[in-house]
């Protein structure tokens, strides 16, 4: 007992002083019992499934026999060579990009605001970025659609000012794909970026004042840092969520813009080709972990404090 | 880590705690008629407080008694609803808080975590635009004068207890302050390290000669920092003055009772006829009243004893001739032995120095109190 408190006491001590009493309570079931109901649904209908999404990409398409059982690369080659699929997949990532920014941008100030500005408008508000997660996303698609057509909201009133002597061509295009997703991906934004700037101690704000520090100093030193733990995080959320979103494409966007993720469910449901179907899957989710792990990586260089807050 | 048991430099000659202020020092800062409302709490009621330069002022009282608010209007956080504040020469009412040149200390330091020590520092400086150069000169001197020396590119959160505490410290002096306000400041430490810090500070801030107002709840902190005591309850300032002083001649039984152990008693007084007064207690001790207040005869009275003013005896005393009381507990504190005395039905404690030779006594012992009657307080019951 003496020797494990000696040891416990180097470590941090909100830790050291907590861990005799942890193992105490510990000692009645084995914790990974507390796993067992995630694991149930998990294994059998995530974990599984992807096992065999990931076999299925090593098969081969057959016009005749669908799917013939085999072990080679030719779909990776064919999906990471051929201009069709790469041109998707930048798509995909161009959109993603382009939709986490923008979210970003638009979600920080209103973050900003929610936490320490909205005062008793504070749950209204926060309602109001829930909704988009409430309502269902075709219900949002259709809502959209009645805006963005070509006799939609936007185009009648731009017609009727005269601004504009045809429709802007909004549904059906790049367009419209970008302001359904936006709205979509919003609250993904918006609710990291509220939950860090709500974890800023006040007394730090106080104190750069205190410092002689004016607002716009103290926001952009002290606020905005702390809050980039937050950015981050919502940025990677939306970013990921773009990436796998098909339905935004399928129902608001056009051919001659492809996304991988409606390009994907074409491949397996409108041209039956489930092994490459299955690769472009793969390359997907391994894109996708990539770019969330390079990203965590570097911003934890960047900021090495940010892993003890 | 040893630069944390190690007084700063150079200070040895360094003044006591206790020692008169020189009047005529100027005022630094001044608290005109401060009054602070939060909906129907009055915070701060007409609040006038003068500080000379270079003066350690302590605001001492139980938590909610309004010292936190006075150190909030003074560093410009809260408004104050009246009154005003006045820093060398300067009327501070319409000055945000980044322009008041005060530097301040937080409860649990506040230091930024995404910024090293050197950059915590700096904060301050940057914020006040000063050269590169001249910014590095000043880290150097702060990491010099609070022993930080290595720790400049650590970040908070790889620090102790006091290192932060003393990176608070140099964050808020680097900046030159006219005025020093601590905010509960040594609260945050454990007992060992906060009496340690209390030394250091207290030499520190006299080599430095900055005047700093020190809020807090803790008397032991309060007494062994500051030049003057300033007394708050209620949002009132109840009493000022050196430590000694308001210790020695507490103006109301609110002092009485937050400084120190007290033990009070209830009795009644009787004119004597050499023309002072009595008072009988019920516990049956009866002290001598000196008091420049008269007080009629059979009037109730409470006598307030600190557990320190009251000696131990085997043999009747004049302030309890008969009926002695009983031990009932003894606890070993150190360098003090307590005692816990039944007289008359009423606990007392008592407070005697370990080697004292009255002070072996055991527990269920009969005992008689003495009690030196100067150093009572007499106050009427109301």
């Amino acid at each position: 007992m003496i020797s494990t408190a000696g040891v416990a006491d180097i470590g941090v001590p909100g830790v050291a002083r907590s861990r005799p009493l942890l193992a105490r309570v510990r000692q009645g079931l084995p914790p990974w019992l507390l796993l067992l109901p995630a694991l149930t649904v998990l294994i059998p209908f995530f974990l599984l499934p992807l096992a065999s999404l990931l076999r299925n990409s090593f098969n081969r398409d057959d016009p005749t026999a669908l799917m013939v059982a085999d072990f080679t690369w030719r779909n990776y080659v064919r999906v990471l060579t051929d201009t069709l699929y790469l041109t998707s997949f930048g798509n995909s990532l161009a959109m993603a990009a382009a939709i986490a920014a923008t979210t970003l941008v638009l979600g920080y100030p209103f973050a900003y605001f929610l936490v320490q500005r909205a005062g008793p408008w504070g749950p209204v508000l926060r309602w109001l970025v829930y909704t988009p997660l409430i309502v269902s996303v075709i219900v949002r698609v259709f809502g959209w659609i009645v805006i963005t057509a070509d006799s939609g909201l936007i185009n009648t009133t731009l017609l009727a000012l005269r601004l504009v002597d045809e429709p802007f061509k909004i549904l059906f295009n790049v367009g419209g794909v970008f302001i359904g997703m936006c709205h979509r991906y919003f609250p993904l934004a918006v609710l990291p970026i509220a939950s860090a700037i709500a974890k800023i101690d006040p007394a730090l704000l106080a104190a750069s004042f205190g410092l002689g520090a004016g607002p716009t100093r103290t926001f952009l030193q002290v606020a905005l840092p702390l809050s980039l733990p937050g950015v981050v995080a919502g940025g990677q959320l939306v970013f990921a969520a773009v990436l796998s979103d098909f339905v935004m494409p399928l129902l608001l966007g056009s051919t001659r813009f492809r996304m991988i993720a409606p390009a994907i469910f074409e491949e397996a449901i409108g041209n039956v080709s489930w092994a490459s179907a299955a690769a472009m899957a793969i390359v997907m989710l391994v894109m996708t972990a990539l770019l969330l792990l390079v990203t965590s990586w570097t911003f934890r260089r960047l900021a090495p404090w940010a892993r003890t807050l | 880590m040893t630069s944390e048991h190690a007084a700063p430099a150079g200070l040895a000659a360094a003044a006591r705690p206790t020692e008169p202020r020189h009047a005529t020092e100027p005022i630094e800062l001044q608290l005109r008629g401060i009054s602070k409302s939060f909906g129907r709490v009055r915070a701060v009621v007409d609040c006038d407080l003068s500080v000379t330069r270079g003066e350690i002022v302590a605001l001492l009282g139980p938590s909610g008694c309004g010292k936190t608010t006075l150190l909030n209007i003074i560093a410009g956080f809260e408004e104050p609803d009246a009154g005003e504040v006045v820093l060398r020469g300067r009327l501070l009412t319409d000055v945000p808080p980044n322009r008041r040149d005060v530097g301040l200390v937080f409860q649990h330091y506040a230091l930024f975590p995404h910024l090293t020590v050197g950059g915590n520092i700096s904060y301050g400086l940057r914020a006040r635009r000063l050269p590169q150069d001249a910014i590095a000169a000043r880290v150097a001197e702060m990491l010099d004068l609070l022993k930080l020396h290595g720790l400049e590119a650590r970040y908070p959160a790889a620090l102790s207890g006091g290192q932060r505490q003393r990176v608070a410290l140099a964050r808020a002096l680097a900046i030159r302050p006219v005025l020093l306000l601590l905010d509960e400041a040594l609260s945050a430490l454990d007992k060992n390290l906060r009496e340690q810090m209390q030394i250091e500070l207290s030499l520190l801030l006299r080599h430095l000669a900055i005047t700093t107002i020190i809020v807090t709840h803790d008397q032991r902190e309060a007494f062994s920092m500051a030049h003057r005591i300033v007394l708050m309850d209620q949002g009132r300032v109840v009493q000022s003055g050196a430590p000694a002083d308001v210790y020695s001649q507490p103006r109301t039984s609110f002092v009485l009772e937050f400084l120190g152990s007290a033990n009070c008693l209830r009795g009644t007084a009787r004119r004597r006829e050499d023309g002072g007064v009595e008072v009988r207690t019920t516990a049956g001790i009866v002290v001598r009243h000196t008091a420049d207040r008269p007080m009629a005869d059979g009037s109730g009275a409470r006598v307030y004893i600190r557990t320190e003013d009251v000696r131990l005896s085997k043999r009747p005393t004049a302030a309890q001739p008969q009926d002695p009381g009983q031990v009932k507990l003894v606890t070993f504190l150190g360098s003090v032995k307590r005692y816990v005395v039944l007289v008359g039905g009423q606990q007392l404690v008592v407070e005697m120095p370990s080697g004292a030779l009255d002070a072996d006594v055991a527990v269920g012992e009969p005992v008689y109190l003495d009690v030196d009657a100067a150093r009572c307080h007499v106050v009427r019951d109301e």
